[in-house]
């Protein structure tokens, strides 16, 4: 696995909101077919981090490469066109349509709209509770529901990279399983995902590779028993519980 | 036909007439309120608007256009007007607060009535169709054939509407916007140019609206304000961003000034309206139709 060759990497990036640097020097990279997670405290910038590799937050300084091209200076637009999805944190659907109409939103620039249809279809052979959802507005979803519907979103383009967000926020422990064994398996058929987790080690069990943000920086990274084995991260991140 | 009775329909089908005035000058302002979050005070205007391109229409110096030919270019004419404040004025502020909405459409409002004011002067125009004076006789009621066009038109575009929004890729994407514009951003829709395109539409239900309207009225450069008023009275009752509601809402405003008017007191009709506008915020402040924001 460590041999594949990295789909994204950052170097020396710095990045935040006008005034305000949030990211500071950051280099990383990701291999192609892992999962990736990022874990950090509040406001230690993991959701920037997401924010400016899919072009939400323009990086102020550093360089990102995708697929060893130079993508440093894109719109969000952009970034979907080449194959990075990002599943924002919270609630991120459109709550008046329905589970349909938010899959269709999802493959908006797509213009084959039969090839869509199909792959909305088996998206909800994939995961039955689409499909058993399919006409209802989403708003109507509980908080697991919504969140499997915005992940069915960013899978409509077929991306090569996902970008997730807190997936597991503010739900019941039943469903953050659910919710990582479905990252895992989108990750089984070939889509390379970063992951942003405040449930550290249920973020670490399932990746191949972890890095740890403190205050806009990369503090450490490794492989999950590396991290889990550091004293400083298992007390900082993992050890209560 | 007893004369009571007719005397009633035809109250019915001039409210049902003035409702469908109301109803696309309110569909074009929920529109643009549903999807872009803006009160366009100026919506009246692109009506005027559309009265005086049709005034331009009728009385061209090298002799008439037939009148569905009019209809369709005073719709397309205000459709790119409306457009064009978009684009040039509007687009700029859309990310600001609702004050700077208000005022910038206030003074776009203000700009077209003034401009108007100095091209067509204070005089009202009569813009008559070959169909304003026609009557048919229909079950021994006579009916104006121009108000039976209102009606019939006015009801094919409202269940095109419908379908557009609910069915086509752009009406969802118009929806999309209404719910959750960052997202639009995630799955790459170009909230802009849907700003735009409802901004398109907004227009030319109100230059549709002139095109067959105008010609039962007078067209004067202040005529927009009180349709504006009534519009959003009609969005309001009808539910912020319910474009059905605001809809039906216009009908039933439409009908509630004709009866008023033809069996108490013209003078006072507007009092009626406006007296309704109110009693419904007070008793549903979310809208006849309303549930939550969004189209």
């Amino acid at each position: 696995m460590a041999s594949e060759p990295l789909i994204l990497e950052l170097r020396n990036v710095f990045s935040g909101y006008g005034e305000i640097e949030v990211l500071k020097d950051v280099s990383l990279g990701v291999r192609k077919g892992q999962i990736v997670s990022v874990i950090g405290a509040n406001g230690a910038g993991k959701s920037t981090l997401l924010k400016t590799i899919f072009g939400i937050v323009q990086p102020t300084a550093g360089q990102i490469l995708f697929d060893g091209k130079d993508i440093t200076k894109r719109s969000p637009l952009e970034a979907l066109k080449i194959g990075i999805s990002y599943v924002p944190e919270g609630r991120t659907n459109f709550p008046a349509m329905t589970v349909q109409e938010n899959l269709e939103m999802g493959a908006f620039i797509r213009d084959d709209t039969r090839a869509v249809a199909e792959e909305i279809d088996a998206l909800c052979r994939r995961f039955p509770i689409l499909q058993e959802k399919r006409h209802t507005s989403v708003g109507n979803l509980s908080g697991g529901q919504q969140q499997m519907v915005e992940i069915a979103i960013a899978l409509m383009l077929r991306p090569k990279l996902m970008l997730v967000d807190e997936p597991t926020l503010g739900l019941a422990p039943i469903l953050v399983k659910e919710v990582f064994r479905i990252i895992q398996e989108i990750n089984q058929s070939g889509t390379t995902v970063v992951l942003v987790e405040q449930n550290a080690r249920r973020a670490l069990e399932i990746s191949d590779y972890g890095f740890v943000l403190e205050l806009g920086a990369i503090r450490f990274q490794g492989e999950p028993e590396v991290l889990m084995h550091n004293t400083e991260v298992y007390e900082a991140y993992l050890g209560s519980r | 036909m007893p004369l009571q009775l007719e005397i009633f329909l035809e109250h019915l089908l001039n409210g049902l007439t003035l409702g469908a005035l109301y109803a696309l000058v309110t569909a074009g302002l929920s529109l643009i309120f549903g999807v872009v979050r803006l009160v366009n005070f100026a919506h009246g205007d692109f009506f005027m608007v559309g009265g005086y391109a049709l005034f331009i229409l009728l009385n061209l110096p090298w002799g008439a256009i037939p009148y569905p030919i009019i209809v369709i270019l005073v719709t397309l004419i205000v459709a790119v007007f409306a457009m064009l404040i978009e684009r040039l004025m509007l687009q700029p502020v859309l990310d600001k607060s609702w004050r700077i909405h208000a005022v910038a459409t206030l003074g776009i409002s203000i700009v077209l009535q003034n401009v108007a004011l100095i091209i067509f002067t204070t005089d009202p125009k009569q813009v008559p169709t070959p169909f304003t004076t026609k009557i048919v006789s229909l079950l021994g009621l006579r009916l104006s054939v121009q108000r039976i066009i209102i009606l019939g038109i006015a009801v094919l575009v409202f269940l095109a509407l419908q379908w557009f929004v609910k069915r086509t890729k752009l009406g969802k994407a118009m929806r999309a916007v209404s719910q959750n514009r960052d997202m639009c951003q995630v799955v790459g829709i170009d909230v802009p140019r849907i700003a735009l395109i409802t901004f398109a539409i907004s227009g030319g239900l109100a230059g549709l609206a002139a095109a067959l309207i105008a010609p039962l009225l007078s067209v004067t450069p202040t005529m927009g304000l009180s349709l504006t008023l009534k519009g959003l009275a009609a969005v309001i009752m009808g539910g912020l961003g319910q474009l059905n509601g605001s809809i039906y809402a216009a009908f039933i405003l439409g009908l509630v000034e004709s009866f008023f008017a033809g069996y108490v007191s013209f003078a006072f009709k507007d009092v009626v309206s406006f007296g309704l506008f109110i009693l419904v915020l007070f008793l549903r402040p979310q809208g006849l139709f309303g549930r939550r924001i969004g189209l």
